[in-house]
């Protein structure tokens, strides 16, 4: 392997802010919708959600100090030190220790208030020192080492001296914190520090002898809030509640990760009164120039690991170049790039390409034989390769029992002599079946199929999800091998690997949450039924990819419902308005969309197109039912849209 | 510590050694090698101990009564014996983690551990997911801490993360997503040999995106899947090559033997911290019963 090959091929091994470390300036691509954040400039708490893999913990960490105030970040002026961000990731191994044991909650409360305080005021202290490391001149290791924290020996007579010694003695004080948690009967004993601290005591010294934070703020970021208790989470809607400068609460979480909204008092916290809402899904949606963004984040993957790629790196770490960015020139310059890399199809195409295939072709001329066979008077049928989307979705239209065959012929023989045909403009019958049929040619041969390559369809399957997209970018440069000057990935390349990627996602289900299991199961099951719908001869409803429930939300039980919420939670389905104008009005008119990226195994289409109606019982099985029950559900639908025995995927993976 | 481990090709093997014990600890069994593994304690002891951990609420039952984690020490000292006997095949590894430390610390007490290998474990019958999930587990509560054993985690402090792997990959990806753990930071050990010629592939295979994901295909070591000798003195080797204020944790998610070995090493240095995601194991997890183990245990 040389070296060029193996540079492409890394650059997409990292999918996750986690692996990257806390300063992520150097990795980080400023998002499209940064200007509408406003998170630096924020007076009151922020609720920041968004599913897995939409870039969150990323986007914290490029707020927080170990990025803000990187060693790379070459920019830097003072008005970085307006807002002081500090990162906080809720520890879902040692915070549900703080319960229980024959301990009150009441006095858990007052445990996990001082853990907080002393974390919060430690954040705090580390800001500082990347502060004076940073290439900033107005504070510098001497200033930091010159501080004195003398005066914060009313809150407990160990905190005086200097930096290097206060921090020592909060880290001490940490560590005793655990200590009495590990041994809840010395809880009792344990001496708590009031949540005065941060602001009356230690902010107010720093300010004192640092000028230039004078009128910062500290935003302190508390990622996955979803993993804390709930009286964890009420302790810190009520710092969300009454929050103020300089310290500002700020919750990131997954989709239906805040169950609760009391505070410790009789209050609650309100959207708008308390917090705003930053919706990051919406933010990445399609018609959020996620495709521009996604080009972005290839194009700068590749261009860190090779110098073959010409890509302005800077452009995409200037917040203020987002205007120049969303302009249509450099926006076509850049997708048109990532299109070079990957490459991908038009319908026409595709089309093209299987009707040159044999095996291919003959089967589809067998099957237009078999409809027109015997058909009085005979029918005019030429298998004209100047329409191969026309042919393709022959078959479905001559064994719809709702279209005359000799309709059928005559449509296409117009086509074949430059007249309107049915089979465009007002017919729509390639636009509507094209897709669907097309995906069962692929599907009887069990190869990996085109429609799922091309950057288009990388955007399309990540719908969003920027480690989605990461995901499939690495699975194609990882069985790319060319090691000419070319770095356009080839399309049977790419189909293999969304296939492979979309069976890996799959896979990694059992990992989502305390019902991973559960949600596996529901895909494979959801999906197979979708596929059985997909394989249907007639094509009469093709690329059906979501559902909805009868009677809505409301109407299933509490275990269904839990289920849902926890397959949305992890982005296993999303939740759309029906499509039907007159259910709008209804809050229970609602559809579940099985999310794309899981279509490439399931040989299904990624556009959302048509829906399956289920019942509250059907969908209870499709997630929790028993083998036989399954079993059941799957000969009902494939007794309804005539599926015989012969109709069965054979193989689904690729190992 | 010492440990000395004998091996047996069956259970009839081990009843002609004629050994007994004054106390037992176990827990349910759930499969056949569980239930042999149970039974032989019965006819060997003179008392049996049930144990369960709730993760939940995160205390013990022992023998019907509530024990708190901090409490369990009280609790075994009014109970009066020379000889114990641990049956490692139906207790988990909470259970495992609290009693080897209570245990360290009784001083000329006779401890015997007794595992039983299955023959072969239950896989997925469903032909999508390829041939090598297991069906081992109905869910999992996810990783969370054990009282007065696990430890807070703190990715800006130097640490050294040790998984001990089996034929559930994702377990791994789990903890590197949820927790405050970096990949760099950690090392990785598959049972080699395997109790069975092949299982080992198995594990790979299961793992394997994760290992590759997370960049640690040069952080893969092994140790035979029943030798809890070899998993102590790894760690006890890392422990000694590592910064002084490295904080050392250990995941036991892979065989049983793996994770004695990692909780007899927690029991003796207890600034170890223990990572675990508590599974809730599907009943007949495993067919039929294949050799049996007694580690006996000096500390």
């Amino acid at each position: 392997m040389t070296s060029k090959s193996q540079s492409f091929r890394s650059a997409f091994t990292t999918n996750r802010a986690e692996e990257l470390g806390f300063d992520v300036w150097d990795d980080f691509v400023i998002p499209l919708f940064f200007d509408e954040l406003d998170l630096k400039e924020a007076k009151k708490a922020r609720r920041i959600v968004g599913g897995r893999g939409c870039g969150k913990t990323m986007l914290l960490r490029y707020f927080s100090h170990h990025s803000q105030f990187s060693k790379s970040r070459e920019d830097i002026n003072e008005d970085s030190l307006l807002n002081i961000g500090l990162y906080w990731r809720a520890d879902t191994n040692f915070l549900p220790m703080l319960n229980k044991q024959k301990v009150d909650e009441v006095d858990w409360v007052l445990v996990f208030k001082h853990y907080l305080t002393l974390s919060i005021s430690l954040e705090i202290l580390k800001s500082l020192n990347s502060i004076a490391t940073s290439r900033l001149n107005c504070f510098s290791i001497e200033d930091l080492e010159r501080l004195n924290f003398d005066h914060l020996t009313d809150y407990d007579a160990s905190f005086k001296g200097s930096y290097s010694n206060i921090v020592r003695v909060i880290k001490k004080k940490i560590r005793e914190c655990e200590n009495a948690i590990y041994n809840p009967p010395t809880l009792k004993d344990l001496i708590k520090i009031p949540d005065s601290f941060v602001t009356d005591g230690l902010i107010d010294e720093i300010k004192a002898q640092i000028p230039s934070l004078s009128n910062t703020i500290f935003s302190f970021y508390i990622d996955e809030y979803e993993n804390l208790l709930e009286y964890q989470q009420k302790t810190i809607n009520t710092k969300i509640k009454h929050g103020r400068a300089p310290l500002i609460f700020h919750i990131a979480m997954k989709v239906n990760g805040m169950k609760i909204n009391e505070t410790l008092g009789n209050e609650s916290i309100q959207g708008i009164a308390d917090y705003r809402n930053i919706d990051l899904d919406e933010f990445l949606s399609e018609k959020s120039d996620f495709d521009l963004f996604a080009a972005e984040i290839l194009l700068h993957r590749i261009s860190k690991n090779s110098k073959h790629i010409a890509f302005d790196k800077e452009i995409i770490k200037r917040e203020g170049s987002i205007n120049i960015r969303k302009t249509n020139e450099y926006k076509t310059k850049i997708i048109d790039s990532a299109k070079r890399i990957l490459p991908g199809y038009s319908y026409k195409e595709m089309a093209d390409q299987a009707i040159k295939n044999d095996r291919i072709r003959s089967r589809l001329l067998k099957e237009i034989e078999k409809h027109l066979k015997n058909k009085k008077p005979e029918l005019d049928f030429v298998f004209d390769d100047n329409f191969p989307q026309e042919i393709i979705v022959l078959p479905a239209l001559l064994s719809r029992n709702t279209i005359d065959a000799n309709h059928v012929i005559d449509e296409f023989n117009k086509l074949r002599d430059g007249k309107k045909s049915k089979f465009s403009g007002d017919g729509s019958w390639v636009s509507n079946n094209f897709v669907g049929c097309y995906l069962n040619l692929f599907r009887a041969y069990d190869r990996p199929c085109p429609l799922y390559a091309g950057f288009n369809s990388f955007v399309r399957l990540a719908k969003g999800n920027i480690r989605h997209f990461l995901e499939l970018c690495n699975a194609a440069v990882h069985r790319f091998s060319n090691d000419s000057e070319s770095y356009s990935i080839p399309i049977e390349v790419q189909s293999l690997a969304t296939r492979s990627a979309s069976e890996d996602i799959l896979n990694e289900a059992p990992t989502y949450g305390v019902m991973g299991n559960r949600i596996q199961k529901f895909i494979y099951n959801i999906g197979h039924i979708f596929e059985y719908s997909q394989m249907r001869k007639t094509q009469s409803e093709p690329e059906v990819n979501h559902f909805s429930i009868r009677g809505g939300y409301s109407g299933l039980s509490e275990d269904d419902q839990n289920f849902i919420l926890e397959a949305e939670k992890w982005g296993v389905v999303y939740k759309v308005k029906s499509t039907k104008e007159k259910d709008r009005s209804n809050p229970d008119s609602v559809e579940w969309v099985l999310n794309p990226i899981y279509a490439p195994f399931f040989f299904i289409s990624f556009r959302k197109k048509r829906k399956l109606d289920i019942s509250p019982e059907q969908f209870r099985v499709l997630h929790c039912g028993s083998d036989e029950e399954i079993k059941g559900l799957e000969r009902s639908f494939r007794s309804k849209w005539d599926l015989d025995d012969n109709n069965v995927p054979h193989n689904y993976t690729l190992i | 510590m010492k440990l000395k481990m004998f091996k047996f090709n069956s259970i009839e093997e081990l009843i002609d050694e004629n050994r007994r014990w004054d106390i037992t600890f176990c827990g349910k069994a759930i499969d056949d090698r569980g239930n042999i593994s149970y039974n032989y304690a019965e006819s060997n002891s003179s008392s049996l101990v049930a144990m369960a951990y709730n993760a939940d609420d995160m205390r013990l039952d022992v023998n019907g009564d509530t024990v708190e984690c901090y409490g369990l020490s009280d609790y075994i000292n009014q109970v009066s014996f020379d000889s114990v006997l641990i049956d490692a095949t139906t207790l988990g590894v909470p259970e495992l983690a609290l009693l080897l430390r209570v245990l360290s610390t009784l001083k000329k007490k006779k401890i015997s551990i007794i595992y039983t290998e299955p023959k072969d474990y239950r896989k997925k019958e469903s032909q999508v997911f390829g041939g090598r999930v297991f069906n081992l587990t109905d869910k999992f509560k996810g990783f969370s801490g054990i009282p007065t054993i696990s430890k807070r985690l703190d990715l800006e402090e130097p640490n050294d993360v040790v998984f001990f792997l089996g034929f559930e990959g994702h377990r791994l990806q789990t903890a590197l997503e949820e927790l405050n753990i970096a990949s760099s930071d950690c090392s990785l050990f598959f049972g080699v040999p395997p109790y069975k010629p092949g299982w080992e592939i198995d594990a790979f295979e299961n793992n394997i995106k994760y290992v590759n994901d997370n960049d640690l295909d040069g952080r893969v070591y092994f140790c035979g899947a029943d030798n809890p000798a070899a998993v102590f003195y790894e760690l006890d080797q890392l422990r000694r090559s590592m910064q002084d204020e490295s904080q050392l944790t250990v995941a036991p998610i892979g065989s049983k033997p793996h994770s004695l070995g990692a909780l007899l090493f927690t029991a003796v240095f207890k600034d170890t911290n223990l990572l675990y995601d508590h599974p809730i194991k599907s009943h007949g997890r495993s067919q039929s019963v294949g050799a049996v183990h007694i580690y006996d245990v000096v500390f």
